[in-house]
């Protein structure tokens, strides 16, 4: 057969050539932050749970008693009822976000594409800032799915036209162009929620500043509920599509001679990340540059392969998400700092700082 | 056979293809030649199933491309377009491991690893395996591209097509690289691919195809071994420019030279010269 006669035989080649196998480590990595993390963000607030006790709370819910381990009722309320489900949410919005700007940046083959710098973020926001403002409260007799759905839905639909819009607009020209239209699309949100903050009574005003800014804070089980279907069906589909996102990479007519459905894929991208990104806007609000930075840290350690870079921002943007809300909820303690302040604030100097490098990756010619 | 009978292609009001037919055979190079718009790239996407026909049909194995899947499409005929830029930072064994997701599941195999580093060395890139992708330079990147089409076609069973079909691949290439790929290409026609190469350097074409095919304007002007299809006459009338065909001692086959109606001098005379 042609191929085997030319053959080397097999030998350890330097382990830089594969950018994909230093994934393991940093995954490992990873992982031991977050073990540092959870019990800190669990423990750390206004009531103080120390990981044992919350070992010992974890132990009575499983039906059975830790020697010496004791805790107060009021430390398992907080726990149960505000820590950990902020917790979760945390890590979910965290991962959703990390994986979704992986996601963008290899669907419009450039690594300064974000979510929340084309559109899709301001564009869930404003299908929020639609329902909260304009649309009346349902009847009290409604059913409660509706009251909780409605605003993750919107948010939906809300990212998906912002996202198609500029997708549309952007994906076969230059970085300019893309960035461009995601200014447009962003302005254009923006203009209008500003709009509807014109029109809206103090309570309805509050809930659209909490949008635009980013919090945790309001993290129930209910919410969680409502978010987290969008949320883990991006984080769990995502990385499937690695692969053909690796093949997207050398441009669509060569992913096409590949064998990838190009047109299939840029569908369920953009599908994906409009259902992750308005879930977690729904949620959250507007949370940025979490889909920027953190895919970008994981290919600086792993290179580009989508195989180690969709899982890895899934769990650095867990983590980072996690601190972030941690270091938001104390550093101004007892008021919070909203996340998306805390997110920008970290965010954009590494952004302002990572435009001209990624314009000398670009080869030479000749 | 990878055969195009009566391909005609339009865009919009603009007749690119106009009932062209031809067939890349397994063994043999075809070489595509014209001036520019004379619809070679538009072929070549046809032929590689990119851009929707108006006319006449492209066929793989007898079987029209539309009923093949695209996996099954991608093992048996590799593309290496005019490239476009890749922005993130792959190395060179990154991208030739690419050619073989046609073949791989989600796990990499160390197989594929093992071609995909020879595809690179076949192509004289084995020293850039491990170079970032977009820090190379643009002959670098396009051998780097043909290794990643040579590992996606590598282990084709014995029966089965197998196709290669190039837009220029010499394009930013020194002059030793472009005899070496041209060179490997017809290595590998002879062990059983078809090869479909866009050129502009006639000679080149001339000394290592089987079969030239010249376009103008949509329309093939000449079909067959460079001797026929490239004979004075028909660059003429192809490229609108006189050509000598000149021997030299050492040479197997006569040089294309062409004779330009203006001269340059360096004397800042008059410019206007005689036609020989």
């Amino acid at each position: 057969m042609i191929g085997t006669r030319a053959l080397p035989r097999h030998r350890k080649r330097r382990r830089s050539e594969l950018s994909s196998v230093r994934g393991a480590p940093l995954l490992a990595g990873i992982g031991c932050l977050l073990a540092l993390l959870v019990p800190a963000a669990l423990g750390i607030g206004a009531v103080a749970i120390a990981p044992s006790e919350v070992l010992a709370i974890a132990a009575s819910h499983l039906g059975f008693e830790l020697n010496g381990l004791a805790f107060a009722p009021r430390q398992e309320a907080v726990l149960l009822a505000i820590r950990v489900p902020r917790v979760l949410l945390a890590l979910l919005v965290g991962g959703t976000l990390g994986a979704s700007g992986a996601a963008v940046q290899a669907l419009f083959r450039n690594p300064l594409a974000d979510p929340a710098l084309i559109g899709t973020a301001s564009g869930a926001a404003l299908a929020a800032a639609l329902v909260i403002v304009l649309v009346p409260p349902p009847p009290v007799d409604a059913p409660q799915w509706l009251r909780l759905a409605a605003l993750p839905l919107a948010a939906f639909v809300g990212s998906s036209l912002a996202t198609a819009t500029v997708y549309r607009l952007g994906s076969r020209a230059a970085t300019a162009t893309l960035l461009l239209a995601g200014i447009a699309v962003n302005a254009l949100a923006g203009a209008a929620t500003g709009l509807l903050s014109f029109l809206a009574n103090d309570a309805q005003l509050r809930s659209l500043v909490f949008w635009s800014l980013g919090s945790l804070g309001g993290a129930t089980w209910q919410g969680l509920g409502a978010a987290a279907p969008g949320l883990l069906a991006t984080l769990v589909a995502l990385p499937f599509l690695a692969s053909p996102l690796n093949a997207l990479l050398l441009g669509e007519a060569e992913a096409r001679h590949l064998g990838v459905d190009v047109e299939r894929l840029k569908r369920r991208v953009v599908l994906l990340s409009a259902l992750g990104v308005g879930a977690a806007v729904s949620i959250g609000g507007v949370i940025g540059f979490v889909g920027l930075v953190v895919p970008h840290l994981i290919r600086l350690a792993v290179g580009p392969d989508h195989r180690i870079v969709i899982p890895g921002s899934i769990a650095l943007g867990a983590a980072l998400l996690l601190g972030a809300d941690l270091l938001a909820r104390t550093v101004v303690a007892p008021a919070e700092l909203p996340i998306g302040i805390v997110t920008a604030l970290a965010g954009a100097p590494f952004f302002l700082w990572l435009l001209p490098r990624s314009g000398s990756t670009r080869g030479a010619v000749g | 056979m990878l055969a195009a009978h009566e391909l005609t292609v339009r865009a919009g009001q603009a007749t690119l293809l106009s009932a062209v037919s031809i067939a890349v055979v397994p063994g043999q190079v075809l070489a595509v030649v014209g001036p520019n718009g004379a619809g070679k790239s538009t072929l070549l996407r046809a032929l590689a199933g990119d851009v929707a026909t108006a006319g006449g049909d492209v066929r793989l194995a007898g079987r029209p491309l539309g009923r093949w899947r695209p996996v099954e499409l991608a093992r048996a005929r590799a593309v290496v377009l005019q490239h476009a830029g890749l922005d993130f930072d792959f190395t060179a064994l990154d991208v030739a491991l690419l050619g073989r997701a046609p073949h791989s599941g989600v796990l990499r195999h160390t197989r594929d690893i093992a071609i995909a580093a020879a595809a690179l060395a076949a192509c004289g890139a084995a020293h850039l395996r491990g170079r970032a992708y977009p820090t190379l330079s643009g002959g670098e990147r396009q051998r780097v591209q043909l290794a990643r089409a040579l590992a996606q076609i590598w282990d084709v069973r014995p029966d089965a097509p197998r196709y290669l079909l190039l837009d220029e691949p010499t394009a930013a290439l020194d002059l030793a690289h472009q005899h070496h790929v041209l060179q490997k290409l017809l290595e590998w026609a002879q062990r059983g691919t078809g090869v479909l190469v866009v050129l502009h350097d006639l000679n080149l074409a001339a000394a290592y195809a089987d079969r030239v095919l010249v376009l103008r304007a949509g329309r093939s002007v000449a079909c067959g071994p460079p001797a026929e299809a490239l004979t004075a006459a028909v660059v003429e009338v192809a490229f609108d420019i006189r050509v000598a065909l000149v021997d030299a001692p050492g040479l197997s086959r006569a040089l294309i030279v062409p004779q330009p109606a203006v001269r340059p001098t360096r004397h800042g005379a008059s410019s206007e010269a005689h036609r020989r």
